[in-house]
């Protein structure tokens, strides 16, 4: 096999594996923390108790070890047998897709598709620095000009921080770290 | 228990049948199946129940054997069937005992699309969905969660409904709705009155209307138009039987039909109309029955709002008291022929007048038409020949059915599910109502649209929809219903605007669908785009009997009990029946429960709006909900006065006499309180060729909604009119696309039911596609070919039945998925589903939101093959086979 031929396998396995969890809203996030967990070898056990340890499990639908089995079966992750323990390791097409879904990478793109809404996603991400609910937030936005225009309603905005790993919810909204970073550096160019 | 001795002939000479046709399906002569000898051992009962293979009800004897059913008959007893059984029922046992059954509770253990499950208990399957209900409502609001339901076999329709009312989400659908049935509903009831009966309120035959068609021995009705619908294929047992009765002793018929269906092949008058132009064709109807003074001009007068004088500018009808002092609210003003001036007209009648049925005039400076007036304009463009041109129909065979409907009477039209198919949805309904109202064919002794005395017995006892549980805030929230009002008559949201949420998250995202039916990909329009959407939601749960192709991408899948194993209310004309539960298999539960544990859990996890829905007083009149299904059971036929128990053993009884169930001219009746005639449950008191009642329900949602509503963008048309397909073949589609898909039911199965049923499939294996043979030879199709199918929206396959009973230019397909390949990547609902082509998108119909699903442009092409792993020879279904198994244990929690 040439080295086109291996490049090509490999992008069509990362885009097989990209598709497989993004159909996975529920556990997504979670998994593509497993992802660049694994980045580094790590025995089976060590990687499932920290599945259950991340903001989310609880309300997951797969149980730690699914989670594994799903990475392991659509070519996430492989196995690594040495003489102690069966570890995981994120496979080429694993560390590819971790590394497209970096939270970073994900806010700039949604800040890029939806321009006209950046004020509003800072100011939510900015309000989750504190734990926030739904309700909180909406009545944030209640006044928001764009939002009556346009009839669309707080839980889209929410969703979408979600989806680009901005906002996680603990029982209350709040802002992750690459969420805060995103609206501190689009402050700083608001600011240029 | 009781032991029948069924014997069909006696039966037929005691009700002194005869005659010499030799129609199949016909209960007369050679066509006869030879009748059933009950089993005469101990160990065998014979268990009366009813079957719900469809929405029909029929009668069904089930031989039950230590425990197993071994026989499914007809019962003679059950009015609307007598004694007949279709396949559909018949195969009860094979979907009773499918080794393909759910059997207890499953969740995915594999990524979404695998087919990967393990077994868990209810108890866990229903606190994991509260859980995860609960956590959705306070991340993203109660409206992210939806529902849905489906007709397949549910007699529990509104169990989807008061879920969400109750969760406080106002999102739940059904592929029909809008594209089944509620463009009928909503329109009669609105033309004809509000009756509160389910038998008789418009004229669907598929939905146990028609009820005067029993009665064939009468020989009431002399004629019959069959618009859009074709019972001998979607009732065998009950309408198309009756309907063969009928024919028998003298009843003429049109069928207006682009299929040649069996209804059609006995019909004095066939019209093979281009799908999606009925509307045109009515219009027609209306012109030549004004033209030619055809119309029962005393009817009109008196109990139609058609002469009532209308304001041209507001398009309101004049009321009295806009004029006249101390006219009251049923005062409408008309154009006195006699005085030449405008008159007070109050309710019911005033025999000094003489209303002028069409004129326009001029009252204090402002322009005033009548609603017949008003009508004449509308339909004037519509002569013969346009409507041929459009209809692609012989102007002369038009005539002759529009001559047999006004002449041989009375008439009525039964309006089928085909025109609910299209944008033009309600305007058909309407049409066909203007048409009723235009001859006079109301409540007398033939026609179909009835106010029989039946104490409104199937609305009654069944699911309710505790409309008052849903706030204000919500309902205004409602997905598409603010535009298209029309669909509060049901409650309901419009699927596409479901669609798009799910798909773009605006206005705002869904994250969790809760499902009860049977395949919902094999009947949303461009079910592609419903897949893609799927994956944006958190949580999937379906509630079926069987795995479906839904199923493949669902999280959570729910075992429903089979109509074999559930007790519920029936009814047939003026008599109670029971379907009765004659076993239970694995851990299968009844709907009605499996909502109720749900709403149980969510309360005990701390939703107060499901807490309360287990409170009698909160929910009254409405029934509660109840911890089990018995408790339900109870609660309906306490109507009677009764317990379950002891509302099964009586059954069957009549719950009014004949006599008093069959009143006629119920409009002419004295209303004891206030001594005038009743008249109609309209607004006017009289049946409404004017809708002005269409005008308020845009401008304000009544008379459906609980709280005020914005208006819709456009005033909703109180005439019918005619929308002409968005494809077209004389538009920029049809360039690429030529042929017009059309589709319509077969015998062996309801909506997306029974697929996997082996010995149905031994005699329809695969989908058909009808193709008229000038289309064949032109596209290089030849009998039994595989044939591909394109649409704008995708591509499927189906093999040709090249016939002259499809027109042309026309294709035919019925709706089908392939079980077999429900392990597949393609979960078999991509190799042969109609509902891949059919339009989710815009125009869709004002007052209701129906898409397209019949009447869209396609392009069929010679495919090289049958789709991969399809079965299409016997031997192929073996392993659907019954696997027979005891009776199992009731599942508590």
């Amino acid at each position: 096999m040439n080295q086109n031929t291996q490049t090509a396998n490999h992008a069509s396995e990362a885009d097989e594996l990209f598709i497989k969890i993004a159909s996975e809203p529920a556990s997504r996030e979670i998994m593509y923390k497993t992802l660049n967990y694994c980045f580094t070898p790590r025995p089976l056990e060590e990687v499932k108790t920290q599945i259950r340890k991340w903001v989310g499990a609880k309300a997951m639908l797969h149980s730690a070890q699914a989670i594994v089995n799903c990475l392991l079966e659509s070519g996430g992750l492989e196995t690594l047998k040495n003489e102690s323990a069966m570890e995981l390791q994120t496979t080429p097409a694993g560390k590819t897709v971790a590394d497209a879904a970096a939270p970073n990478k994900r806010l700039v793109r949604l800040f890029r598709s939806s321009p006209e809404y950046a004020d509003i996603f800072i100011s939510i991400i900015r309000a989750c620095a504190q734990p926030k609910t739904t309700q909180q937030i909406e009545s944030m936005l209640a006044d928001n000009e764009i939002m009556a225009r346009e009839n669309i309603f707080a839980s889209y905005f929410i969703g979408e921080l979600e989806d680009a790993g901005a906002l996680e919810w603990d029982v209350k909204w709040v802002s992750t770290q690459s969420g805060m970073e995103a609206a501190a550096e689009r402050n700083l160019l608001n600011h240029k | 228990m009781q032991h029948f001795k069924l014997n069909r002939r006696d039966f037929l000479k005691a009700t002194a049948v005869a005659g010499t046709m030799a129609s199949a399906g016909s209960l007369l002569g050679g066509s006869l199946v030879p009748g059933a000898e009950a089993a005469t051992t101990d160990d065998t009962q014979i268990i009366r129940t009813n079957c719900r293979s469809c929405t029909a009800d029929c009668g069904v004897l089930a031989h039950v054997k230590n425990g197993r059913v071994v026989k499914l008959d007809g019962d003679p007893d059950f009015s609307r069937s007598e004694g007949a059984l279709c396949v559909k029922g018949l195969s009860g046992i094979q979907a009773l005992y499918h080794p393909n059954r759910l059997k207890y509770p499953l969740k995915r253990v594999g990524l979404r699309g695998e087919n990967k499950w393990k077994r868990i208990s209810w108890e866990q399957a229903i606190d994991e969905i509260a859980h995860k209900l609960m956590e959705i409502r306070a991340k993203y609001g109660a409206e992210s969660v939806f529902a849905s339901t489906g007709g397949g076999g549910n007699p529990n329709f509104n169990g989807a409904c008061r879920f969400c009312d109750t969760f406080d989400t106002p999102n739940w659908f059904e592929p029909g709705a809008a594209q089944c049935y509620m463009p009928r509903t909503l329109i009669y009831g609105m033309a004809y009155g509000d009756n509160k009966s389910y038998q008789g309120t418009d004229t669907s035959l598929g939905d146990s209307n028609g009820v005067e068609l029993y009665f064939y021995n009468e020989r009431n009705a002399k004629s019959l138009v069959m618009w859009g619908t074709a019972p001998a294929y979607s009732g065998p047992s009950q309408a198309g039987r009756v309907l063969a009765e009928n024919r028998a002793r003298g009843l003429k018929t049109v069928v207006i039909d682009p299929r040649f269906t069996p209804d059609a092949s006995k019909a004095d008058i066939w019209l093979p109309i281009r799908p999606g132009t009925d509307v045109a064709l009515g219009l027609s109807w209306v012109r030549y029955i004004i033209a030619n003074k055809l119309y029962d001009k005393d009817f009109l007068q008196r109990w139609s709002n058609l002469p009532y004088l209308v304001n041209t500018k507001t398009k309101m009808m004049l009321r009295g008291k806009e004029l006249f002092k101390n006219a009251d609210d049923k005062t409408f003003v008309v154009w006195d022929t006699k005085t030449n001036s405008a008159k007070p007209l109050p309710f019911p009648y005033d025999d000094n007048l003489d209303p002028a049925l069409d004129g326009t005039f001029t009252i204090n400076g402002e322009e005033y038409k009548t609603g017949f007036q008003l009508l004449k304009e509308r339909a004037e463009p519509w002569t013969l020949q346009a409507a041929g041109k459009e209809c692609w129909l012989e102007p002369k065979s038009i005539e002759k059915a529009i001559l047999m409907f006004a002449k041989d009477a009375p008439s009525s039209i039964a309006l089928g599910v085909a025109t609910d198919q299209t944008p033009n949805s309600t305007q058909a309904a309407q049409v066909t109502a203007v048409l009723h109202i235009l001859m006079g064919y109301f409540e007398k002794p033939g026609v179909l649209l009835q106010r029989y005395e039946d104490k409104g017995v199937g609305g009654l006892l069944r699911t309710t929809k505790l409309k008052s549980f849903l706030s204000e805030a919500q309902l205004h929230k409602r997905l598409g219903s603010v535009e298209h009002k029309g669909m509060l008559h049901w409650w309901i949201a419009q699927p596409t605007a479901i669609l798009e949420a799910m798909t773009t998250g605006k206005p705002y995202k869904l994250k969790a669908w809760l499902e009860r039916s049977g395949n919902k990909l094999g009947t949303v329009a461009n079910a592609s785009a419903w897949v893609e959407g799927m994956k944006n939601l958190d949580l999937i749960v379906h509630i079926f009997l069987y795995p479906t192709s839904f199923s493949a991408y669902s999280d959570y899948l729910l075992p429903a009990t089979e109509w074999l194993e559930s007790d519920f209310i029936t009814a047939s004309l003026n008599k109670c029946f029971s379907r009765k539960a004659v076993t239970h298999l694995y851990e299968t539960a009844n709907e009605a429960w499996i909502w109720a544990q749900i709403a149980k859990r969510c309360g005990e996890l701390g939703h107060e709006n499901c807490k309360r829905s287990f409170d009698k007083a909160q929910t009254a009149p409405e029934s509660p909900y109840y911890n089990t299904y018995e408790e339900q059971l109870d609660h309906w036929t306490s109507f009677f006065g009764m317990t379950w128990k002891e509302y099964k053993d009586k059954t069957p009884f009549e719950f009014t006499p004949m006599e008093r169930f069959r009143r006629y001219y119920v409009y002419k009746e004295i209303n004891p309180k206030t001594g005038k005639v009743k008249g109609f449950n309209t607004g006017t008191g009289k049946v409404e060729g004017y809708m002005e009642s269409l005008i308020i329900l845009g401008r304000t949602g009544q008379p459906f909604t609980t709280y005020p509503l914005p208006p819709a963008t456009k005033d909703y048309d109180p005439l019918p009119y005619y929308l002409k397909p968005s494809e077209s073949p004389d538009n920029e589609v049809g360039k690429e696309y030529p042929l017009v898909m059309t589709n319509g039911r077969l015998p062996f199965w309801h909506h997306t039911t029974l697929r996997n049923i082996p010995y149905l499939r031994e005699i329809k294996p695969y989908a058909e596609l009808w193709v008229h043979p000038a289309d064949a030879k032109k596209y290089g199709i030849s009998q039994d070919d595989w044939v591909q199918i394109e649409s704008m929206r995708g591509k499927i396959h189906a093999r040709a039945l090249v016939t002259e009973g499809i027109a042309k230019g026309v294709v035919y397909m019925e709706r089908f998925w392939n079980p077999e390949n429900l392990d597949t990547p393609t979960h078999g609902w991509q190799e042969m589903n109609v509902n891949v082509l059919s339009k989710q998108t815009a125009p869709f119909n004002d007052l209701c939101g129906t898409y397209t699903l019949r009447g869209y442009q396609v392009k069929i092409s010679k495919a090289k093959e049958a789709p991969k792993g399809i079965w299409t020879e016997p031997k192929q279904f073996e392993p659907w086979m019954p696997q027979v198994s005891d009776k199992t244990k009731t599942v508590e929690i």
